[in-house]
Parts: structure tokens; C-alpha cells; sequence
């Protein structure tokens, strides 16, 4: 029995130092870059919804127009201003950490169907000298007024390898207790392609949504 | 016969006269008139104390800092210096208050007129660049990460062709974008923050990155 329990207090020691070492390096990690990829959706309604906003049914139309003879109008044609908008790019030598090749994604469809837009955008991690962990998720729901973020979910995968067997939904930050979705560890550089799969209520009305895919790099 | 002549006349209107009166009780005017249009469009820069650039971050928010080009409803829109593939968000960017008498409403565009412009050899591309979303006449709780919708570089005329920084271009259509708002109201307001998002491959330039964005309005 006495003989047993030396290997044994070796390796629970073992095993404790392992895990708290990786507890550590896990905490060691700190956040060094967050990019962001606009998803917009513009959404036709379903057929027999319509939008807020768009022209009454052709009857309650020509009612409303026969009750009161308008004045003849003439349209002064159009008014322009403009704004300047300025500022100095000053170099980031962390500026190729991590990127995107596009940082904006617009999305057609119609509420009530589902869609898959492969590789509707990729994300690189450029870290060669330390491991590191890539984080994703929706800084909201789609807004506005509103419809789910987890209706948003992507197939996340090494650009060039097989995609994964499913996609998964996005968390959405507030709606996750602040927190993001860890889905990749590694060390060097990687680039993933982003497959998106969109489903969209029915219930959803017409028009312009939009969303951030927000991805946070730690090492 | 002077005086032959004289009694002819008032006969004559004698007659007239009655029928005159009982056309004027039964006829029909055609009364025809036309309104000028009014449409006047006030853009404010800077619109409210606080305005300026903010470091995308989510939680607890920087106080915002404009750049030296920006003042009080006025002025440019500056995000100061900013990094290569940073985020920003610019707070109280933009109010846009309309009048007109369309009972129909107006409908507005917004534009980039061109890409942004170092006035040299220097650019990076408005559209996917920078972004507006709805802010609040005087409290606003965005922040760089809040949904947004892209500045896109306009495929109107632009008049200058060239961008020039000091003076403002004109953009003619031959059919319009899709619109930033639509106001079944003839009278409304809009206020406006602005997101840029710098593209990592963004030239460093020591001279300052400019673009006009133009707002058309346009009745219904």
C-alpha cells in the first residue's frame, strides 16, 4: 500500500501543476486587437406582409386622394449640402494582427427562407511568436427594430480545408452575459473563411438590418 | 342726329343689361393657381457639446475627442488621428432638419462624393470605410461596435470632379439611391453619428484624409 501512494501523490502533483499551468496561460492571454464586419440584411417581406412605410392597397389610395383636391404642386427639384469629413492615418504596426478582406457584408433575402452565403468573408490571424485564441460573436441583435442575432449562424474553417459538418449560431455579446464564443487556438498564421447561414422569420418586415460580427484575438 | 345715335346706344345696352346679370348667377370660373414649392434643409455638423471621436470599445466608453478641424455646429466632421485598421465611433455628427410643404414628405440620400483623398497621391475607399447611424438630439448611448449602415461612394456627376477640400461638390443624378430616409412628414429631423472603420492597408500620409459627404433631398 505504501508502495502505491508515492506514484500516486507524484502524479496528482503532476496533474494539479498541468492544470493550473494551463489556467494560467488561459489568464495570461490578453485581448490585443478587435475587428469587426458589418452585416447588413435587406429584407423583402414574405408574400402578404408588407413593409412599414410602403404605399397603402390601390383603393384606400384613390379614397384618399378623392377626399380633398390637392393644390397643383410644384416640386422645387432638390436640395444639397455637404459635410467634410477628415482625419490623419497614423501607422499600427499591430495593424496586420488580424483582418478581414472585406469589412462589410450585405445579405438579400426574404423573410421566411433560409440561405447559406459561403465564404461570405474571410478573417486572418497574423501571430507567429506566441499561441493565441480568436473569439467571435454579434455585438447585437439585428436592429431595426429587431430580430434575433442567434438567427445568424456561421460555418467557421480553415480557408482551403473542408467546412465544418454544421453551422453554428452566433452568440449574441449582451444577450451572452458579455461574453464572447472561443472558436479557435493556435499559433502562426491562419486564415478562415466564414460560411454565414441566415434564416429569417417570416414574421420579419421589410427592409435594412444590420449587425456586427465582432472577432477579438488574445495571446 | 347726335342725338338719334345716343338713344340707340342705351337701347341697345338697355337690352344687354338683364341678360348679363342672369349669366353671372349661373356661370362657371375656372379658378386656377399654383404653390411654390418649399424645401429647406439644414445640415449641422457637430450639433451638440460632446461631439467628437471615440475608440471602438465595448463597455465603459472613452470621453470623445474631436480633431483640431472640428467646432461646435459647424465646421468638419474630424476624427483626429486615427490607426490603421482601427474602429472609431464620432458622436453628434450630423443633424439634418428639413422643412417643406410636400404633404407627401421628401425622401433623403447620403453620399460619399468621392473616396477619401489625401489631396495627393493618397486614398482608401469611402464605401466599407465609413458608416452612419441614428444618434440622439442630445444624449447618445452609441458606441464604435452600435449596427450602422455604409457610406457609399456616390455614382452620380460630381462637380468638381477633383475633390477639392475647402469647397463642397455637387452631385447630379440621373436616378437616385437607394434612400437614407424616407418622412411621410413634411417636416423632420435626423441626427447622425458616423463609424470609421480604417482599412489596415490605408496609406499613412502625413497630410489630411478628406471626404464630402452630400446630402440630397428631394420631394415625394
Amino acid at each position: 500500500m505504501k508502495s502505491l501512494r508515492a506514484p500516486f501523490v507524484l502524479i496528482a502533483a503532476a496533474a494539479f501543476s498541468v492544470a493550473v499551468g494551463a489556467q494560467a496561460l488561459a489568464t495570461l492571454q490578453v485581448q490585443r486587437d478587435q475587428i469587426s464586419v458589418t452585416v447588413q440584411v435587406n429584407v423583402t417581406p414574405a408574400v402578404g406582409m408588407r413593409s412599414p412605410g410602403s404605399p397603402p392597397p390601390i383603393a384606400l389610395a384613390m379614397a384618399m386622394r378623392a377626399r380633398g383636391s390637392a393644390p397643383d404642386y410644384v416640386a422645387q427639384a432638390q436640395v444639397q449640402s455637404a459635410v467634410r469629413v477628415q482625419t490623419v492615418v497614423s501607422p499600427n504596426p499591430n495593424a496586420t494582427l488580424l483582418y478581414y478582406n472585406t469589412p462589410a457584408v450585405v445579405i438579400n433575402q426574404t423573410a421566411g427562407t433560409s440561405a447559406t452565403y459561403s465564404c461570405a468573408y474571410t478573417i486572418t490571424v497574423d501571430k507567429t511568436s506566441a499561441a493565441w485564441s480568436l473569439d467571435d460573436g454579434l455585438s447585437n441583435d439585428f436592429a431595426a427594430p429587431s430580430f434575433p442575432g442567434s438567427d445568424l449562424a456561421n460555418n467557421t474553417y480553415v480557408q482551403g480545408a473542408t467546412p465544418q459538418p454544421t453551422s453554428t449560431p452566433f452568440v449574441v455579446y449582451p444577450n451572452n452575459n458579455n461574453a464572447w464564443y472561443k472558436f479557435a487556438s493556435s499559433i502562426g498564421k491562419k486564415t478562415y473563411c466564414v460560411d454565414l447561414v441566415l434564416t429569417i422569420p417570416s414574421s420579419v418586415a421589410g427592409g435594412a438590418y444590420t449587425t456586427n460580427a465582432v472577432y477579438t484575438l488574445y495571446f | 342726329m347726335r342725338g338719334w345715335m345716343g338713344v340707340c346706344v342705351l337701347l341697345i345696352a338697355a337690352v344687354l343689361l338683364p341678360v348679363s346679370r342672369a349669366d353671372a348667377g349661373t356661370g362657371t370660373t375656372k379658378v386656377q393657381w399654383y404653390v411654390t414649392g418649399i424645401l429647406r434643409f439644414t445640415l449641422t455638423p457637430n450639433y451638440f457639446n460632446g461631439y467628437g471621436t471615440v475608440p471602438a470599445t465595448f463597455g465603459s466608453q472613452p470621453p470623445a475627442s474631436p480633431g483640431p478641424g472640428a467646432c461646435l455646429q459647424g465646421c468638419a466632421v474630424d476624427f483626429g488621428t486615427v490607426l490603421q485598421n482601427g474602429q472609431y465611433l464620432y458622436k453628434y455628427a450630423a443633424h439634418l432638419h428639413i422643412v417643406t410643404n410636400d404633404v407627401s414628405g421628401f425622401k433623403v440620400y447620403g453620399e460619399g462624393s468621392a473616396d477619401f483623398s489625401d489631396g495627393g497621391a493618397n486614398a482608401f475607399p469611402v464605401t466599407g470605410s465609413l458608416y452612419y447611424l441614428p444618434s440622439g438630439p442630445s444624449s447618445d448611448s452609441n458606441t464604435g461596435y452600435t449596427p450602422s449602415f455604409q457610406f457609399r461612394k456616390t455614382s452620380g456627376t460630381v462637380n468638381p470632379a477633383v475633390p477639392v477640400f475647402a469647397s463642397a461638390p455637387a452631385i447630379s443624378y440621373t436616378s437616385y439611391p437607394a434612400a437614407m430616409f424616407t418622412s411621410s412628414s413634411p417636416t423632420n429631423d435626423y441626427y447622425q453619428d458616423y463609424q470609421l472603420k480604417v482599412p489596415a492597408s490605408a496609406p499613412v500620409s502625413a497630410s489630411t484624409y478628406f471626404v464630402w459627404v452630400v446630402y440630397t433631398v428631394v420631394p415625394q
